[in-house]
């Protein structure tokens, strides 16, 4: 093998990059040439100098910064994946079940929900009912204290109270 | 834009990457790619450094003058590193530096096995060249 072509891959040699009859090719030929063997010792060299240089320092705080930037990424997709996982959740539940079984399911869900909307606008209705008959009364939610003995407190505050309730009170 | 904001930088393109990332090569392959890539663009846009501050006044004592000996070599070493073109530069660190092979390197880099054994006999013989008259330790 000719020194111009061992030069020419000496530094794949020495990185361990060749295999084979090649690598054992330039192998024999640097046991008998000097100058291929000066040059082998030169890479070698300039991998000590190489090697003599320190990584740099990660300063402490590196891994807090990167967590807080990596967080300001991650939360919205957070709260997407939560919204998606409880719909994953329930879809998962459905299609372990039989198909009458998930029409039962998906009928109560319906009812369910109906029954729902049904009962909070009763609710409603007889809490807006309630109000207007203490509005009647005079004083909101102070019917309790109707049955007060005269001169009492709280027999006066009721008289007060309905008075500016109905805009009758004079001073 | 220094090592450090090049390195988080690199993170958060990874974080971001990850629903679309497939492992078709080694995880280090793909992030010095992202780094390689970062370093190019920073380039590009950068405007030239300086590179010392002026050094504070050492002590006379023996070990602080080896310290300070020590301490010089290394900053040869690396200013003569730094002298590389970048993609000699780029390609000698990942070897040294990364411990990436020949073929890692050519998958960060875009380019061939053959170009990359070619980088490295380069940036090695100017290396040789700049800094012959340095001890090896």
């Amino acid at each position: 093998m000719r020194c111009k072509k061992v030069l020419f891959r000496l530094n794949a040699y020495a990185d361990h990059e060749l295999t084979g009859s090649l690598n054992r090719r330039i192998e024999n030929h640097l046991h008998g040439c000097r100058m291929c063997r000066m040059a082998f010792e030169q890479i070698r060299h300039v991998e000590g100098f190489l090697n003599s240089l320190d990584n740099l320092p990660v300063p402490p705080e590196f891994a807090d910064h990167v967590m807080m930037e990596a967080r300001k990424i991650a939360l919205p997709g957070a709260e997407k994946k939560s919204f998606f996982a409880w719909h994953g959740f329930l879809l998962q539940w459905l299609s372990g079940m039989s198909i009458p079984a998930r029409l039962a399911a998906c009928t109560t869900i319906i009812l369910a929900f109906f029954l729902g909307m049904t009962m909070s606008r009763e609710i409603s209705l007889s809490g807006n009912h309630r109000t207007a008959a203490s509005r009647e009364a005079g004083m909101e939610g102070f019917e309790w204290f109707s049955p007060s003995p005269p001169e009492s407190l709280e027999h006066t505050y009721m008289i007060l109270a309905s008075s500016f309730d109905t805009g009758g009170v004079s001073r | 834009m220094e090592a450090e904001d090049i390195a988080q930088e690199t993170f958060l393109k990874i974080l971001k990457a990850a629903p679309r990332y497939r492992p078709t090569a080694s995880f280090r392959t793909y992030l010095y790619t992202i780094i390689h890539r970062l370093c190019l663009d920073i380039r590009k846009k950068s405007h030239p450094y300086l590179m010392d501050t002026i050094p504070d006044r050492p002590s006379a004592s023996p070990a602080a003058v080896d310290n300070l000996v020590f301490k010089e070599r290394k900053e040869e070493i690396r200013r003569a590193l730094e002298r590389l073109p970048l993609n000699q530069r780029t390609a000698i660190v990942l070897k040294h530096g990364e411990g990436l092979s020949y073929a890692e390197i050519a998958q960060v880099m875009d380019t061939s096995m053959k170009s990359v054994e070619m980088l490295i006999r380069r940036a090695r013989e100017k290396l040789h060249s700049r800094l012959s008259h340095l001890k090896t330790s």
